[in-house]
């Protein structure tokens, strides 16, 4: 059970992967965490943004930090299932008996980074996010669990839609979170620039490992929740739905579907997280909200309207989140 | 962090809540306070300072009552703290946990700690919010429209004046009003009722809601009615007076009729011991003439001294046989009178006025009263001496009971009227429904009356029945015979029974007759009782 050291040592150890990932990340501060978060909520994370952002450095950054096994797949169309999961292949024996033997994929790693997951076809997608969800890959009849921790980082690209087959609803939804990666700040490129056209900085160092990892995911369940906290992260989940109770008008307008239970849990999580973070040891509304974009951006899916109205699913999402926020008055009206 | 930590925020919230009801139903009585005063612009209704005054305050007093007693849930006030606080659902949290979870003790020392800092005076400032802005300026539209409605501001010279004159009238109703309330101790409903109307009227003169000339109309209707009631109470007070004085002379001439009756009785009480006397100088004679050292001339003296003594006794004998006689006549002669029969189907009426009287828990005769019409019927025979004081007296009860039975008398209506009834001879009784307590009381319309010589008893024998006796005693002698006048009627006296005498007539009879057979009554009553039985059995 954990107490207030193991908070304490949660948000220690959290501070300390960030700043070694930091180190080697200018800017994307919120992206960092946000991936930290997925990885302690025992998650995967969607990475949007455009090509060059650091994404790659941003995972591999971690596994050093974290010293876990990394792993890098580049999505493209002619890819194949097993080319993500693994395939038995048939092997020669030094006595000359030859047999089939598994050889594991490139999703056999604590950490792998899903480059542009968009450009593969929905058969390898779809092997690829039944890994996700299961933690382990079925070949040849047998399974074959993946290690633990086990966190994808998918990438998708918002450009360059020709040739792609975006990730279905039912897909992004085991994503924990769906980051948005932002342009560097003109200060912040300066630097990405300086550091990395001069000499080499220092590599990230190993300030924790798996077993914090499972350690730290352990402590995030022991948050509470008050009722009327978990009953706002419940009404943020159902404003989103065009129909039903507590639907918002604006989700009547520019929603097609609303968020999955699913986004409700990753909320409630995000929340537990931000928490700790936070240095409190209860989940807050203010965690609720901080957690609402990255948490629901993915889960909801936008009509035509929306499009034509020039509607992004945070500015529906946004929307939603200020009606609630108005709904929820002090309990004391005086 | 515990529940008591909130307990200055609960009170703080009740004090803002009561501020808020103030604010709050006080601008329901302001709207209702402005609505009244408009009525009473429009002269729809009459309003004063005081009763606005009462109504807005009363509203505003109202409001902070309910506001400050409306319960304050904790999990709720935990939250508001939270989020006026600024405590991020600490003490929500903290309230709804247990305390078995890993974090709950480093939540609640955390939650504590930061409530610990929290003013509840920061968090729920007093302070005036769109309610008490928009009760104030309602009251105070309220006060102009009233303000605006009486006042003479916009009223011409010659209407100024006429309200001022109104004013000075309106004081004055008020002063008659006041006299008015003050003479009536009881005042019955009209005179209620017209006190009610001087008063709107005063008000209304007051308020100078009316012109002279609808003023005038309205004075001139009031007092009229006025007038009607004075009227009213004039025929009543007359009546009551006429019904007094009509008492009145019934117990002048009762008076009268008993001291003529007084004067038979004198006389016949004279006759009696007139008779006794001459009776002890009979004997006394007869001793004499028994002794035998008499001479012829003595006892001869003696002899015709017995025969004169004999014959004056004789007078006496005819003269009380005639005063029974004339009773007897009379009572003969009043049933043979018309008015006797229109005088019993009244009293009959009258009887049915009592019962029902009687049977609403209305106070019965009362002693004193029951003594006085014993009297008075004992005196029946004298009053009644001749046809013509027959007939007046006749006459005037038949008038009484007309007048008690259009008067809805009832039976605690005045001695003097119940006297009169009591002085009538009526079968079944005035009082009663046929029946009576006396066992031997007739039920038809018969008299019994009967007289002869009885042996003297020799001592009284007290009555056995309820009704007392009243009578005067004097000397008497041991022995020897005395004359008795009976006259059998129904009792008009005591208690009413509720039993017909039929049913309690074989009890009785029993009674008698295991009397007689103990010796228990003397022999010479012994055959009245048994002639008094057999008559109520014919009957």
């Amino acid at each position: 059970m954990a107490n207030e050291q193991d908070a304490k040592w949660f948000c220690d150890t959290f501070a300390a992967i960030r700043s070694e990932v930091g180190a080697a990340i200018i800017g994307q501060a919120d992206i960092v965490e946000g991936v930290l978060a997925g990885l302690a909520a025992n998650g995967h994370v969607l990475l949007e943004g455009m090509p060059g952002l650091g994404k790659t450095l941003l995972v591999r950054s971690l596994s050093k930090a974290l010293s876990l096994d990394f792993s890098r797949v580049q999505f493209t169309p002619d890819m194949m299932p097993a080319d993500v999961t693994g395939t038995n292949v048939l092997a020669h024996a030094d006595s000359g008996a030859r047999s089939f033997e598994f050889r594991r994929g490139p999703i056999f790693a604590n950490l792998v980074l899903a480059d542009e997951i968009n450009r593969a076809t929905p058969k390898t997608q779809s092997a690829m996010l039944e890994a996700m969800q299961e933690r382990g890959v079925t070949v040849g009849g047998k399974r074959h669990e993946l290690p633990e921790p086990f966190l994808v980082m998918a990438t998708q690209n918002p450009i360059e839609q020709e040739g792609t087959y975006p990730l279905p609803e039912a897909q992004l939804d085991r994503f924990f979170f769906k980051l948005l990666v932002p342009y560097p700040t003109r200060a912040e490129l300066a630097e990405v620039v300086t550091k990395t056209t001069g000499i080499e900085g220092r590599e990230p160092k190993s300030v924790a490992g798996a077993e914090d990892v499972m350690r730290m995911r352990g402590i995030v369940r022991e948050v509470p929740v008050a009722s009327n906290v978990l009953d706002y992260a419940i009404s943020l989940t159902l404003a989103t739905h065009p129909s039903g109770d507590g639907s918002t008008s604006v989700a009547k307008r520019y929603l097609r579907y609303g968020a999955s239970p699913r986004g409700a849990q990753s909320l409630i999580t995000a929340g537990k997280i931000f928490a700790l973070l936070a240095g409190r040891f209860n989940v807050s509304k203010e965690d609720l909200n901080k957690a609402y974009l990255p948490a629901l951006r993915h889960r909801i899916l936008l009509n035509f309207e929306a499009e034509a109205d020039g509607m992004t699913a945070d500015s529906v999402l946004g929307e939603v989140l200020a009606a609630v926020e108005a709904g929820d008055r002090d309990p004391i009206r005086v | 962090m515990k529940s008591h930590d909130l307990d200055r925020f609960g009170r703080r919230v009740r004090l803002i809540r009561a501020w808020r009801g103030l604010a709050v139903v006080g601008f329901g009585g302001a709207l209702a306070c402005l609505g009244w005063g408009a009525l009473d612009w429009f002269r729809l209704a009459t309003a004063e300072w005081s009763g606005l005054g009462v109504l807005f305050a009363g509203c505003a007093v109202l409001g902070a009552l309910v506001g400050a007693f409306l319960p304050v849930p904790l999990d709720a006030l935990a939250s508001s703290v939270d989020r006026r606080g600024n405590l991020q659902d600490r003490l929500r949290t903290t309230m709804e946990r247990d305390g078995s979870g890993g974090l709950d003790a480093a939540l609640a020392a955390d939650a504590h700690s930061r409530v610990q800092h929290l003013k509840p005076s920061t968090l729920y400032p007093i302070r005036p919010n769109r309610w008490h802005g928009a009760m104030i300026a309602t009251a105070i539209l309220a006060s102009a429209v009233f303000m605006l409605g009486n006042s003479p501001l916009l009223l011409s010279d010659q209407q100024k004046k006429e309200r001022d004159e109104l004013k000075t009238t309106g004081k004055t109703v008020e002063r008659v009003r006041k006299e008015f309330e003050a003479t009536s101790k009881q005042p019955s409903k009209e005179e209620k009722d017209l006190a009610a109307e001087l008063k709107r009227f005063q008000k209304e003169l007051e308020k100078a809601r009316m012109d002279k000339q609808e003023a005038m109309q309205k004075a001139n209707e009031l007092a009229k009615k006025a007038d009607e009631l004075t009227r009213e109470n004039a025929k009543k007070s007359e009546q009551s007076i006429r019904q007094a004085m009509t008492a009145q002379d019934r117990m002048a001439k009762a008076d009268r009729d008993a001291k003529e009756t007084k004067d038979l009785q004198a006389k016949l009480a004279d006759a009696q011991n007139k008779g006794q006397e001459l009776q002890k100088q009979m004997d006394a004679l007869k001793q004499d003439l028994a002794k035998q050292n008499l001479s012829p001339s003595e006892r001869a003296q003696m002899q015709a001294k017995q025969s004169e003594l004999s014959k004056a006794m004789q007078e006496n004998k005819a003269l009380q046989m005639k005063l029974s006689q004339a009773v007897k006549d009379m009572i003969a002669r009043m049933q043979s009178n018309p008015l006797y029969k229109e005088i019993q189907e009244l009293a009959q009426k009258l009887a049915k006025n009592a019962d029902q009287t009687a049977l609403e828990g209305q106070p019965s005769l009362t002693k004193e009263q029951l003594e006085e019409m014993q009297k008075e019927l004992e005196e029946l025979a004298e009053k009644l001496k001749d046809d013509k004081a027959m007939k007046e007296y006749l006459e005037a009860m038949k008038q009484a009971l007309e007048d008690a039975l259009k008067n809805g008398a009832k039976i605690e209506m005045g001695a003097g009227l119940l006297g009169a009834f009591g002085l009538l001879p009526i079968p079944g009784g005035v009082t009663g429904s046929g029946q009576s307590n006396s066992p031997g009381a007739p039920t038809q319309d018969i008299w019994h009356g009967d007289s002869g010589k009885i042996n003297k008893l020799d001592k009284p024998v007290p009555g056995q029945g309820k009704t007392q006796i009243v009578g005067v005693t004097g000397d008497r002698q041991d022995k020897g015979e005395e004359t008795y006048i009976e006259i059998r009627g129904p009792a008009s006296l005591g208690k009413r029974s509720r039993v017909p005498y039929q049913q309690v007539l074989p009890s009785y009879r029993r009674r008698a007759e295991s009397a007689i057979n103990r010796q228990q009554i003397p022999a010479d009553q012994q055959k009245r009782v048994k002639e008094y039985f057999e008559s109520l059995k014919r009957n």
